[in-house]
This record gives C-alpha cells, structure tokens and sequence, in this order.
C-alpha cells in the first residue's frame, strides 16, 4: 500500500531557543493506520504533529502528503488540505469562547463555502448525535464541561470527514468515562472511513490501543 | 512588582499613552499662545486644529480605555492563578487602582517637565487627570478572573 | 464576503471598545491630513490666481504695518484728488469688495457689492454661467447700470431684471440691470493670505467708471486703495505714487515689484506650507504609532480566534484579504465621519447665512474639499498597508500551535 505520509526530516531548528529536534527522522503512515507517538516532554512531539499537520514548513528535509512535497505546495493549498483532509484534534482549551459550541463545530464549513449544503447539515446533525452535543451547541465554551468541550473540539475535527485525524494528547484532562469516549469516536472514524488517526499522548494505555507506537527520543 | 498586576511594558505604554495626551494638551495651549500673526496660513492651519481641541484631546484619551481593556482582558488567568494560590478579587482590585495612580502620577510629573518648557499654567493638565481616574476607576470593574 | 462578516461580526467587534480605538485614531489622522491638504490645496488656488495679477509691469499696493491712518489727515475731498491723479497718470485695477447691504433674495442671505474698474475686470477674467460681460460706458445718474450677480442671485435676478437699491458708497438710488450671472463659486483669495477666499455666490459685481469713482464715498476710496494694483508702470511711477499718498493723505504704502511679490510668497507661502507639512506629518506619525499598537494589542486578546481559524483552513493569504476588508469598511466609516463633519460646516455657513463663505455643491463641499478627500484616501491606503502587513508578519511570528493554547 502506498504511504500517503512519508516524512524524511534533517532536523527541526528552534533559533531564539538555540536547539534542534527531530535529528534525521523517518517516518511512513499507511492510509487508515492507527499511530501513537511517545516520548518525555521537549523531544518534539508536538512539533512533529505541527509539520504532519501543515503547521509549520520550517524544517530542513522533506514531507510528503499524499505524494505531494509540502514544501512545494502554496500557502492556499496548504490551508485548503487543512481545512478537508486533516482533522485535528487538539486539548479542550482550543476552542474560541466567544463562539458558541455550535459555530466552533462548523467552522471549518465557513472556509470549505458548503455551510449551506444539505449534505453538510446532516453531516453535522449525524456527528453531534453520535458525539452527544446537542444539548450544549447553543452555549458557549466556557460554559461546558471539560469532557463536553473535548467532544466539541473532536466534532470539529471530523466535521469535513478528514483522511488523517491528528490528535494532541486528546484525553490529558478527562475523566475516564470521558476518556473512553473520546477514543472510542476517534477509533469508530478510523473503522468506519479508514481514516488514519495519528495521537501524540503520554498516556501508555491510550498508546497502547494504537496498532502501532513510536517513542521519540531526545538526541544527545 | 511582585503583586502587582503590571510588567514594566505595561508600564511603559501607560506612561508613553498618558505622556501623548498631556503633551498634546499641552501643545494646544501652546501655540494658542504663540504670535502666528506673521503667517496667516499658518494661523487659519492651527486655528482650524485648536478649534476643536477639546474633542481631540478627549478623543486621544481613549487610548487609555483601549489600554485598561486590554491589560486587564490579558490578566484573566494571572486573577484566576492569584486567587487559587490565596489572593482575594478585592485585594487585587485594590492594588490595580493603586498601581494605575501611580503610573498616572509618575506620568503627570514628568509631563510638568514639558510644562515648564513651554511655559504654561501647570493647572492646564488637572482636568486630563480627573479624567483618567475616572477611567481608571470605572475600569476597576473590568478586573474578573477567567 | 462570508468570511469577512464572520471575523467582523463574531471576532472583531466582539472586542468593540478596540474597533472604536481604532476608529478614533483613523478619524484623527483623516480629520488631520484633510485640514493640511485642504490648506495646501486653498494656498496653491490663491497662489494661481495671484500670479494672473503679478506681471510684470505691474506694482501692487500694500499698505505699510508701520503707517498710521490719520482719519484728521483723510477726507473726501483729497482722495477724490487722489484718485483724479491716478486716472490722469496711471492704469489702475481697482477691486473692492465686502460692502454689505440689504436684498431681497430666496436664501435670505445679506448681499455683498463689489466694486471693479475695467483693468481689474480684465484680468480676474471672471466666468459667467448666462448673460453677457459688464460694459463700463454708462452715466451714473442717468442709465441703468449693468451689473452681474451671484448664482445665489439668479432665480430672484435673472439676465434682464432690474433692481432698485440703494448704493452704500455713494449713498444714491441707483438702477441696476442684471447683466449676466456668476459662476457657482466664483471666489476670489486674499492677496497676502491666499488660503481665505471670498465666495461671490451672493454678491453683486458693479463696474465702477471715474464718474463712479468720483461720486463715491471714502469708503470705497480707502478700502480700494489697499489692493490697488498699477498695470504697465515702473519704478519710479511707483515711487512718485508712494510718496503723493504719503504727502496728501499721509498714509504709507509700499508698491512692490513682480520680482519682489514672488521672492516675498515664496518665502512667506513655501514657508508656511513647509511648517504645516511638517506638524502633520509628525502628528500623523504619533496617530499611526498609536494605531499600530492598537492593532498589535488587538491581536495579543485574539490570536486564538485567528490561530484556530488558521488551524481548521483559514490561510494566511485570506487572513490579509480579511484585514484588508477590515480597514477597507474602518476607513469608510471615518470617511463618512469626515464628510459629514465637513458637510456640517459648510452647510453651517448656509444656517449661519455666511453670504460671503457659503458654497454650492453636495452639502455646500467645493472642489478643492473633495480634492482633500481624495488625498486622506490616498493616506488611509498607505496607513492600511503599514498597519496590515505589521499585523500579518506579526501573526505569522507567533506558531499556531502556540496561539490556539493561548
């Protein structure tokens, strides 16, 4: 099967900082794939999921998303590939508080132009039925619950149906109960549309339902 | 500086906003005072600004809102963190109108310098400063937590 | 425009006290530019029509700061003289305006006579809009005389109407028949403060001939003396001139060379405009200043909304257009703020029935406030450009992952 992420990075350099991470690192992702990243704080965890993510093209090396180099790809075609195939779901703080739960969800439709598609609308009513947030679309952030905001923050990331899923310690400040659900839904897209789910955690057990684990390590 | 809620960046653009609405206050009454007669043009050019000084200056106090508002939306979570670690809302309420009346001071001294250079009655500058404790009072109500 | 709404309605005036920040800003560098732009422009007007009456040949009456008028030393009777000698030894223009007296018109503006001579006729080259140009062959006593009015003037005195009227400076009935209209906005500056104009839409233009002269008042002798001007002489005319004022009504004037007119507004107007570009500037530079950091702090409270929108498709490029669209609608409401406080005044002088300051147009605006507008565009554009593209480089610093956990 072909990869559709294949990175080749030479390192990755902080300047202000004065350090690199991610020195001469490899990595393949086949399509539907479930792969945890691992590893102590500040060995790049996050950076990594920021360049898979088309957040950050400051690297020395090569990435290529399906089969295309990143480097060579516009700022525009970056965010369109942002906004339908890569759904990221990040800590439950990453929502905008002054929008209510419902307009933070449909977001991303606001750049794809389809906020009005009939498709789209049962698109969304389908996931927040699944997810449970119909109770909570017309409140603000704020007003929810931890566990309620982490699932309005996975109902954004799956809103356009991405191929790859990029979660950053999606379960770092949820109950168990909350915990299991989140998983769940995010384990239920990779069955039910191959998606590929890529999670950055320190959480062994959540890495541990990965098919597959990579612990970063710091270089010396 | 260790409970207050200002860095010394805050301080300095409190100082720098204040010290440009004095200064332009200032600067009104000035040339007001000045023999422009020699330069017709000139004196239609200035006369059509000072015309409406009051507004002017009274516009450029805004800054100082735009400058509480801000300072004290970017502060939420330093209330919030002051408080869990045993602080108290009017604590903090307190020591931000305190801190503001310093900085508002300290800039009203130093805009005295520019009074002195110019000449003009250091009475000029009193109705900016009832002003900005009105600000700073008001804007007390804005400190809350996130 | 979907886009634009959404970050204008859900993002920025959310914040509004920053929006009204910025509005303020922008309306004081408008109202700023537009008051020195308008001053150039005005000067720069006033210069041009300057210099169709400094030619060369030409010595232009300024009365000494120094000299008294003597009222004991000025009668009626000696400036009658004077103007006599004037006639017999010179070609003269004559121009004398702001004799206010009482017409019946449909604005119910007072009305202004102003008093030209054949020479100053002919070189202010005045534009009429219907009817013919005065002729100067009349008697005083006898005919009718021609006259042209002011636009404000036509409905009320159209070309062939005759009015009755009292004259305020030889204090006799006189007949006058309404020989052509004005220009809107004819104006004519101030010879040594070319910024000031005196618009003539409610004004009445009477030729004066040496009959005129003669049976006018001092008034008329005196206020025209001031700006009398001596077409196709020299120096030492000049000279003989000065000193027969000096010795009959004891009044010092100095008559200047072409060369001498253009060294003085040169120094005096270039001057001027020098010191007022510079306070502008400097003004402008300290508005700007506050502006960009308004924006910078506007940015600090919303870099998570914009990260996250950048997170889930937003790109940078469509964030500038949105900026962009931002200050587009900001510097249409200032825009629109500066109009309406322009329009306030001229319109002002329509209420305050300013016969002499009041102006056709949109809301009384004239050419040369339009012109102005043009010029505070052309600076909110480039004040637009600086403050947007700091706010994108400044955006672009700060790592999204870094700003969506703000």
């Amino acid at each position: 099967m072909t990869s559709i992420i294949k990175l080749d990075i030479r390192k990755k350099t902080f300047k202000k900082k004065g350090f690199s991470i991610l020195h001469d690192f490899e990595l393949e992702v086949e399509p539907g794939e479930r792969l945890s990243i691992i590893g102590e704080s500040g060995v790049g965890k996050t950076s990594l999921l920021n360049i898979m993510g088309l957040l950050d093209t400051h690297y020395q090396g090569c990435y290529k998303l399906f089969g295309s180099s990143v480097k060579d790809l516009s700022q525009n075609k970056l965010a369109e590939w942002r906004n339908k195939k890569i759904g990221f779901v990040l800590q439950e703080s990453a929502l905008i508080n002054s929008l209510t739960i419902e307009d933070n969800i449909k977001l991303p439709l606001l750049y794809a132009n389809n906020e009005k598609d009939r498709a789209v609308q049962d698109h969304f009513k389908r996931i927040i039925y699944k997810i449970g947030i119909e109770p909570i679309l017309k409140k603000k952030p704020l007003e929810c619950s931890g566990g309620q905001r982490s699932r309005a923050v996975f109902a954004r990331a799956v809103m356009m149906n991405p191929q790859i899923i990029l979660s950053d310690e999606p379960t770092a400040s949820l109950d168990s109960k909350n915990k299991e659900n989140i998983i769940n839904l995010l384990f239920d897209m990779n069955k039910e549309f191959n998606t590929t789910v890529i999670t950055v955690t320190h959480d062994l057990d959540l890495a541990n339902r990965h098919e597959r684990i990579i612990t970063l390590e710091r270089n010396e | 500086m260790k409970y207050s809620l200002f860095r010394f960046k805050d301080v300095f653009e409190a100082i720098a906003i204040y010290l440009i609405c004095f200064a332009s206050n200032l600067l009104f009454i000035y040339v007001q005072t000045v023999n422009l007669e020699v330069s017709f043009i000139l004196e239609s050019f200035i006369e059509s600004i000072t015309e409406y000084q009051l507004i002017i200056t009274i516009l450029l106090t805004f800054m100082i809102i735009v400058f509480h508002y801000q300072f004290l939306n970017r502060r939420k979570t330093e209330i919030s963190c002051r408080i869990l670690v045993g602080d108290t809302m009017l604590k903090i309420i307190i020591r931000y109108i305190l801190n503001s009346l310093a900085v508002l001071g300290f800039s009203f001294l130093l805009s005295l310098s520019l009074n002195f250079y110019l000449d003009v009655n250091v009475t000029s500058n009193f109705y900016l400063v009832f002003i900005f404790m009105l600000y700073i009072l008001s804007s007390a109500g804005l400190v809350k937590k996130e | 425009m979907r886009i634009l709404r959404f970050f204008i309605t859900r993002i920025f005036l959310k914040r509004w006290i920053l929006v009204l920040g910025m509005i303020i800003l922008l309306f004081l560098a408008n109202y700023l530019s537009f008051t020195a732009a308008r001053s150039i422009i005005s000067t720069f007007q006033g210069f041009q029509q300057i210099e169709t009456l400094n030619q060369d040949g030409t010595f232009i009456a300024n009365l000494d700061p120094d000299s008294k008028a003597e009222d004991e030393t000025v009668n009626i009777d000696k400036t009658r003289k004077l103007y006599e000698y004037l006639h017999n030894n010179y070609t003269y223009a004559l121009q004398a305006d702001g004799f206010v007296t009482s017409l019946d018109n449909e604005h119910k503006m007072e009305v202004t006579f102003n008093y030209i001579n054949e020479e100053a006729y002919k070189i202010n080259q005045l534009r009429l809009s219907q009817g013919n140009h005065l002729n100067f062959i009349y008697q005083l006593n006898k005919d009718q005389i021609p006259v042209l009015v002011g636009a404000g003037l036509a409905k009320t005195y159209p070309v062939g109407s005759t009015i009755e009227i009292k004259d305020p400076v030889t204090q006799q009935l006189v007949n006058l028949n309404v020989q052509g209209v004005l220009k809107k906005n004819t104006y004519r500056s101030n010879f040594y403060a070319p910024n000031s104009k005196n618009y003539f839409n409610f004004s009445i233009f009477l030729p004066v001939n040496e009959e005129f002269i003669q049976s006018a008042g001092l008034d008329l002798h005196v206020n025209g003396l001031m700006d009398i001007a001596l077409l196709d002489s020299n120096e030492e005319e000049a000279m003989n001139l000065k000193e027969y004022i000096q010795e009959n009504l004891g009044m010092k004037f100095n008559f200047f060379t072409q060369q001498e007119n253009v060294d003085y507004f040169e120094e005096y107007y270039i001057y001027s405009l020098k010191i007022i570009c510079t306070i502008t500037l400097l003004l402008l530079l300290i508005i700007v200043c506050l502006a960009i950091w308004n924006n910078l702090i506007s940015i600090r409270l919303m870099i998570k909304d914009f990260t996250i929108n950048l997170v889930v498709g937003l790109s940078y490029s469509k964030l500038r257009a949105i900026f962009y669209g931002y200050f587009g609608l900001l510097i249409s409401i200032t825009l629109a703020l500066l109009f309406a406080l322009i329009a306030f005044n001229r319109y002002g002088f329509w209420l305050g029935k300013a016969n002499l300051l009041a102006t056709y147009g949109i809301f009384g605006l004239i050419s040369m406030d339009w012109i102005a507008l043009l010029i505070v565009l052309f600076i909110d554009l480039i004040i637009a450009f600086t403050i947007v593209e700091l706010t994108i480089k400044k955006i672009k610093r700060i790592p999204i992952s870094v700003g969506v956990l703000n």
